[in-house]
């Protein structure tokens, strides 16, 4: 029922009631309702490859319009995280796993068992207080400064505003998710290092260097890349806590509203459908990522 | 059929894990530490003994799994006594912050006298032999709710206190947020939140009162003249937001929101002489010069009044449904829809109750009456949360109690001095309150026993799942492997957090008349359901490569049937890999359900839980200013899961062959 009445535009039942019982009577029709579950399934189906994901209860406005805004910005953001988590936590793996057991790898280890039990919600409270509350720095809820402040702005000040409102989402989730790949690669360098070829390497009296970052480290991303799936699926899915407390415009921020105010099914049936894409495009990039970093597999 | 041998099949690993456990206590605890090489130790004992003796070893692994033990049995065995109203709702009480100052008597009032006290919701006032003023308890943050901008909060106490230094007062009022001083002149000045326009500080009796007089019509009163010509105030009578004053010339006048008890005064003490008068729900109470009653409103209190016997009353507490009168012969007579019990006093104190306590208002259904008896002696009825009617023993006893304060959940007992006696009641709370004035410290025991448990849950189910499968697949290869580890690529591709929240939402929607039990019953199968697939597919991976080894070929060869090689054989080999996810695991599902629910997804307020105590940290209000409703919950929530993580991490040591130790 819910679907039928997204299907007709609300505002049409003041201004004009008995178009919306004709409109409402159609969509009736269109959308199969009272037919078998499995004939209805297939009719959305149908229309969804076409592209058509039905309207939003709120507004009248097509889902793919509705959520084509917030996906990028879900994207967007979560390559950032990606980028941050990476150049921090490779150099900071490769060097616990070659100063194993030091005081500086157990340190790091304190920090990324407390870190991986952290709750991401619990880390974006913390630098809510800290840095909108205390510091008055950032801004704690929103992405932007509304339209009436940017419409006085130059680009460059839009993108910088929009940068200021990523800040804090980008910080949480890149912290919420440094713990695990750190621990990731630094065992896997470790297992790595105590390799044959890596003694054969330093036999030939290779830098430290070059063994390390040419001979280990290669061969490290491998299963490294393998474990990636399971994290980028993660992020995306883990985004949607952080984009909600922040109110970030993001996928997940839109997933919640739509299932808090309504809900809103075919905006929900929209979203989980892109976050399934998702996980199927990120594990199909990853699969072909492997013949990059591991040049004895081939596709196909 | 087949549905009983798997039980049998699961009982069986019981047995086994149990075995384990229980032999490494044994070990670790028992002593028999001999020393042993690598080959002694492996020709004798089980693979699973030696990781247990190793893990005992790591002084890490014992620290976490002390920690863990301790909140499980902070949270499994605090919960059976403390236990945690969720319906409870007292306002009053909200936003109380940690502290147990709420009967902290200063020093100073404490060593001069005590004249008179009144407690407010969350603070008291006092007044010494010298007429100083004195103020305690805990800040009352709920108003920095109404003053977003930080005018009063949270700082009040101090305020109040800056306020009230140099004042000289005789008599001293209270309603639920605010204070009526009667200075050395007989004036009055009022301190707190006193009207309905809120305003907090020192403010003053209104010069410019809109009323309506005895014929009805509209009048203006200058309620500070009024007072100095009928020299000076006989009562005051405080309750939420409203304040009433009984002049020696017994006119009354109310002032503040009277939107609940409209009632014009003035025409209904036409002719009759007040001196006393109590709030309730609906009615206002008043006390006559010839010792009787007199009440307005159409509320519990008019019906059912036993007016034959109100006569030679000489003292009126009202609570929010019921009205205690104290007769001039030491008896008592009480009235209306006991909601608090405040009929419930026991009946051999009839005859002889010589004073009782001065008002209970505020905070609907939770009041309590006390009393001295004419032995001098103390004695306390009526609701009895937070201890408010459990008088000390010493206070039961003695025969010097003259005069009694009590007020929301505190009271004060002085003799003839004005000696504090001793007081009892509510101190504070360790954890401060939420918004609705429950206390944080039984909501964090028994949120964590919820979340625990379906944590727990949870990982037993995907477990479980997790071992069927990946054990099936891995045991038959071939088609069904292929096809169950699609199946599983597909649950696993789908990103968890997400579809978990479009499950809730919609299987609420699908059986709305879900209790809160079988909502947790819901969270528990929603995220044991999506998490099995990591632990199948290395549970099938394990199982590739062990049953190609020598034992099991053997047992093939022997002609057990295949199902007994499955859960005899490989399973308690793969044991280890399974025990290391579960823990770890654990902490994964303890953090997505308090994820869950802190969206509200999960477990469904008032019922607790780890994840949705900090549901209200999603204002900014709260972060800030009411720091303990989510900083407490979610120490508890870090402390659980770091120390799972830890006995995981330990776990994985100890088995590795490659670790420290080797």
């Amino acid at each position: 029922m819910a679907r039928v009445m997204a299907y007709v535009d609300q505002t049409l039942k003041q201004t004009n009631p008995e178009l919306y019982i004709i409109q409402l009577e159609q969509a009736q029709i269109d959308l199969g309702i009272g037919q078998p579950v499995i004939v209805q399934y297939f009719m959305w189906l149908k229309e969804t490859l076409s592209g058509n994901f039905g309207y939003t209860l709120a507004g009248h406005v097509q889902v793919i319009d509705y959520v084509k805004a917030p996906m990028l910005n879900t994207v967007k953001l979560n390559l950032l995280v990606m980028f941050f988590v990476f150049i921090i936590t490779f150099p900071l793996g490769i060097k616990t796993a070659v100063k194993k057991y030091s005081t500086f790898d157990n340190g790091v280890q304190i920090f990324t068992i407390v870190g991986m039990s952290l709750p991401s919600f619990f880390i974006a409270l913390i630098s809510i207080l800290i840095f909108s509350a205390w510091l008055r720095i950032l801004p704690s809820s929103g992405s932007n400064s509304g339209i009436i402040v940017r419409e006085t702005m130059t680009a460059f000040q839009r993108l910088l505003d929009n940068l200021k409102y990523m800040v804090l989402p980008v910080f949480v989730l890149t912290i919420s998710s440094l713990a695990g790949i750190t621990r990731y690669v630094r065992g896997t360098m470790i297992d790595i290092l105590q390799q044959d070829y890596i003694r054969t390497a330093r036999a030939k009296g290779l830098r430290e260097k070059v063994v390390i970052y040419s001979h280990a480290f290669r061969n490290a991303m491998i299963p490294v890349v393998t474990i990636m799936t399971g994290w980028i699926l993660g992020i995306f899915g883990g985004s949607t806590i952080t984009e909600t407390i922040f109110a970030w415009k993001g996928m997940g921020k839109t997933l919640y509203d739509a299932l808090m105010q309504g809900p809103d099914y075919s905006v929900i049936l929209a979203m989980n459908l892109f976050y399934t894409m998702l996980g199927l495009v990120g594990n199909l990039l990853l699969d072909m990522l492997y013949t990059v970093v591991d040049p004895r597999v081939k596709l196909g | 059929m087949k549905k009983r041998n798997l039980f049998q099949n699961i009982k069986e690993i019981l047995i086994v894990i149990g075995r384990a456990i229980k032999s490494a206590f044994v070990r670790g605890f028992l002593g028999n530490n001999k020393e042993m090489t690598i080959f002694e130790e492996e020709a004798v004992q089980s693979p699973l003994r030696v990781t247990a003796k190793k893990f005992f070893k790591n002084k890490m692994a014992i620290v976490g799994l002390t920690v863990f033990l301790g909140v499980l049995l902070f949270c499994f065995v605090g919960s059976i006594f403390i236990k945690a109203d969720v319906f409870y709702i007292n306002t009053t009480q909200g936003n109380t912050s940690p502290g147990f100052s709420l009967l902290d008597v200063p020093k100073g009032l404490k060593e001069n006298g005590i004249l008179d006290i009144a407690i407010s919701s969350t603070y008291s006032m006092g007044i010494d032999k010298e007429n100083n003023v004195y103020i305690w308890g805990i800040d009352v943050d709920h108003i920095a709710e109404e003053f977003p901008m930080g005018l009063a909060a949270p700082e009040d106490l101090a305020y109040g206190q800056a306020i009230t230094t140099g004042l000289k007062c005789t008599r001293v009022w209270s309603g639920t947020n605010h204070f009526i001083l009667e200075q050395m002149d007989g004036s009055l000045i009022s301190f707190g939140v006193v009207t309905d326009t809120l305003s907090f500080g020192l403010t003053t009796i209104p010069t410019a009162l809109q009323t309506k007089n005895a014929l009805t019509q509209n009048v203006t009163i200058n309620v500070v003249q009024e007072i100095i010509d009928d020299g000076g105030v006989l009562e005051v009578i405080a309750e939420n937001q409203v304040t009433m004053v009984i002049t020696n010339a017994n006119k009354a006048y109310m002032w503040g929101n009277t939107s609940k008890r409209p009632y014009n005064i003035a025409k209904g003490l036409l002719g009759k002489n007040a001196v006393y008068a109590g709030f309730s729900r609906e009615n206002i109470t008043f006390l006559l010069d010839d010792g009787t009653i007199k009440i307005m409103g159409t509320g519990s209190l008019s019906s059912n009044t036993p007016t034959d016997q109100l006569t030679g009353i000489v003292q009126l507490v009202t609570t929010a449904g019921s009205a205690i009168c104290l007769k001039d012969d030491g008896t008592i007579v009480a009235w209306g829809d006991n909601l608090s019990k405040e009929l419930n006093f026991d009946p051999a104190i009839q005859g002889h109750v010589v004073k009782i306590s001065k008002a209970a208002q505020g905070s609907d259904n939770f009041q309590h009456i006390s009393a001295i008896l004419d032995d001098g002696s103390v004695y306390s009825w009526g609701s009895e949360t937070y201890g408010a009617t459990d008088v000390p023993k010493s206070l039961r006893n003695t025969t010097e109690a003259v005069n009694i304060y009590s007020g929301f959940f505190q009271n004060f007992v002085t003799d003839e001095e004005g000696n504090l006696l001793g007081s009892w009641g509510l101190k504070g709370h360790l954890f401060g309150t939420d918004e609705y004035g429950r206390d944080v410290f039984a909501r964090v025991i028994n949120g964590g026993r919820i979340s625990l448990t379906i944590g727990l849950v949870a990982v037993i189910i995907s477990t479980t799942i997790g071992i069927i499968i990946g054990g099936i697949s891995g045991f038959y290869g071939g088609k069904v492997d292929i096809f169950l580890m699609r199946f599983a690529e597909i649950v696993g591709s789908i990103p968890f957090f997400p579809i978990a929240m479009t499950l809730s939402v919609i299987l609420n929607q699908t059986y709305p008349d879900f209790g809160p039990t079988e909502r947790m019953v819901m969270i528990m199968l929603i995220l044991g359901v999506l998490s099995w697939t990591g632990l199948a597919q290395l549970i099938r991976a394990t199982i590739l490569s062990e049953r190609e080894k020598e034992f099991v070929v053997a047992a093939k060869a022997l002609g057990v049937k295949s199902r007994a090689i499955i859960f005899k054989h490989i399973i308690p080999n793969v044991l280890t890999i399974i025990i290391i996810n579960a823990t770890l695991s654990y902490a994964g599902s303890l953090l997505t359900e308090s994820g869950l629910s802190f969206l509200g997804f999960g477990v469904q307020l008032p019922y607790p839980s780890w994840g949705n105590m900090l549901s209200g940290a999603q204002e900014m209000e709260v972060i800030k200013s009411f720091w303990w409703r989510w900083v407490f919950p979610s120490i508890f929530l870090c402390i659980a899961t770091i120390s799972i993580n830890i006995i995981g991490d330990a776990i994985r040591d100890a088995v590795d062959p490659r670790s420290k130790e080797r």
